[in-house]
């Protein structure tokens, strides 16, 4: 486990470094999806905050799902460029390597929460602690749960050009999923998964237990499913090159 | 590590990439494959390290056991905006297990000719080196690796042949330990190691297998034409 925590330390830090010293992408990463969820916040303010908060929840979970898909998304990307293989035996295991790339998209997650804790907390005259502790805390644990799913996209024998187009419909199913919830809300929870982060929000803000032992059953089940996805996982490109 | 009877097709391809080859690495050595382009090399060390994928093989394999290899592709991009410093506690890091490497810690646990290197690009950021100077900056760094196995795809690509000297002295040193298996187009590499063993990979299969002394030996003398060939042009 020492190992394992030393490893980790060393890769995150380095690929967070990658990741924010390229401001430009740095910029894009964080600022966009803010940019898609702020006019959804200022079209709320007419409403209370609990329902200005349930009409952006579902825009903060397609932002988390956007973040689990990037994180798996790189790995590919790696992959095809032929220098997974490389990364893979530097370490101990592969999941090193991604549990790292997941924690860089989960930092970049943080600063995204923070942001939009700060223009609620404007617009709703809401305590900037109790929204950024509560978004944080349901994002983690929403954001785990996914990354650690959306790990079957590096199973998937794509090559870099497929892997754009795999992304696109991945994010456009994301955002019909956020648009759907915050327009349906006469829906049930379960009918819509991006509904996880307002299940996870809820379980924070009223705690209750058997959503709770239901909650820690799918972090259970994404734990096994990543482990087998792992075992699973072959590090050469798709493409002969 | 050993390729017994091993045959391999892409997929959606009918010629096969590596064919009724056998194979097998000799430990504590360093063991050269050498081949024109689409040969098969790349197919070889896939298939040893179990990294083939959807195509068709036939034969066994006996490879690495718990990811105990190390594999160093001939050109590993890294942040060059970076100081050689960060790319060392980098990769220096995952071998030593140590997230706090600077000099100091450095000063007893690497080899001279490396520590003066590191010593010379430590505070100069990595994209302002040449492309040699990151290669052999990447070589050094991945050469501390403690994995029984080291796989390393045309080493001397870029270095210049001064410090590709330096870089095979340093892969002798740590012959005791380790066993190599190098890909690479230039003979000059094998003249550096005579006691070396090469195998010819040509069209998928292994046309010939000698001593790197017998190779230094024979390289002009037409016997072989794959040898004369590459060490003629």
């Amino acid at each position: 486990m020492k190992v394992f925590t030393n490893e980790l330390i060393i890769m995150f830090r380095y690929f967070l470094k990658v990741q924010t010293t390229q401001w430009v992408f740095l910029g894009y990463s964080i600022l966009l999806p803010l940019l898609m969820i702020i006019p959804n916040l200022s079209t709320a303010t007419h409403s209370g905050s609990t329902a200005a908060l349930n009409t952006i929840l579902p825009w903060i979970g397609y932002l988390i799902f956007s973040n689990a898909i990037t994180a798996n998304s790189d790995v590919v990307t790696l992959r095809e460029q032929g220098y997974l293989k490389q990364y893979k035996t530097l370490v101990t295991s592969l999941s090193v390597f991604t549990v790292s790339k997941q924690l860089v998209w989960f930092a970049m997650q943080c600063v995204e929460i923070l942001l939009i804790s700060l223009v609620c907390a404007v617009l709703y005259h809401i305590n900037i602690v109790f929204i950024f502790g509560t978004l944080l805390i349901a994002s983690t644990m929403t954001y785990f749960v996914l990354a650690n799913i959306f790990q079957f996209l590096i199973l998937l024998p794509i090559n870099a050009k497929a892997l754009v187009v795999v992304n696109y419909i991945c994010f456009a199913i994301a955002f019909f999923l956020a648009f759907s919830a915050s327009q349906f809300f006469h829906l049930p929870l379960w009918s819509n998964p991006i509904n996880f982060l307002v299940f996870c929000y809820r379980l924070i803000v009223s705690p209750r237990i058997l959503p709770l032992l239901g909650y820690l059953a799918a972090l259970a089940l994404s734990v096994v499913i990543s482990k087998v996805i792992l075992r699973l996982v072959n590090t050469s490109p798709v493409e002969r090159g | 590590m050993e390729l017994k009877d091993y045959s391999y097709t892409y997929q959606h391809e009918t010629a096969l990439a590596l064919n009724q080859v056998n194979y097998k690495v000799h430990e504590n050595a360093v063991n050269f494959v050498i081949g024109p382009n689409g040969s098969g090399k790349s197919t070889l060390i896939d298939a040893l390290t179990l990294n083939t994928r959807f195509g068709k093989a036939a034969g066994q394999v006996i490879g690495p056991t718990d990811n105990n290899y190390l594999y160093v592709t001939q050109y590993l991009p890294l942040l060059g905006t970076v100081r050689c410093s960060e790319i060392t506690r980098f990769i220096l890091g995952n071998v030593f297990l140590d997230s706090h490497i600077d000099l100091e810690f450095l000063e007893n646990r690497l080899d001279e000719r490396v520590l003066s290197f590191l010593k010379r690009v430590w505070h100069k950021k990595y994209n302002d080196l040449s492309g040699g100077e990151e290669k052999l900056l990447q070589l050094y760094l991945f050469l501390q690796s403690q994995k029984e196995f080291i796989v390393l795809d045309e080493p001397s690509a870029y270095i210049d042949r001064r410090n590709v000297k330096l870089v095979f002295d340093l892969i002798e040193e740590r012959l005791k330990q380790q066993t190599f298996l190098i890909v690479t187009h230039d003979v000059r590499d094998i003249r550096l190691v005579p006691d070396s063993f090469v195998s010819v990979l040509n069209q998928g299969k292994i046309v010939s297998e000698l001593r790197g002394q017998d190779f230094i030996d024979r390289e002009f003398s037409q016997e072989l034409p794959f040898i004369y060939d590459f060490s003629e042009y």
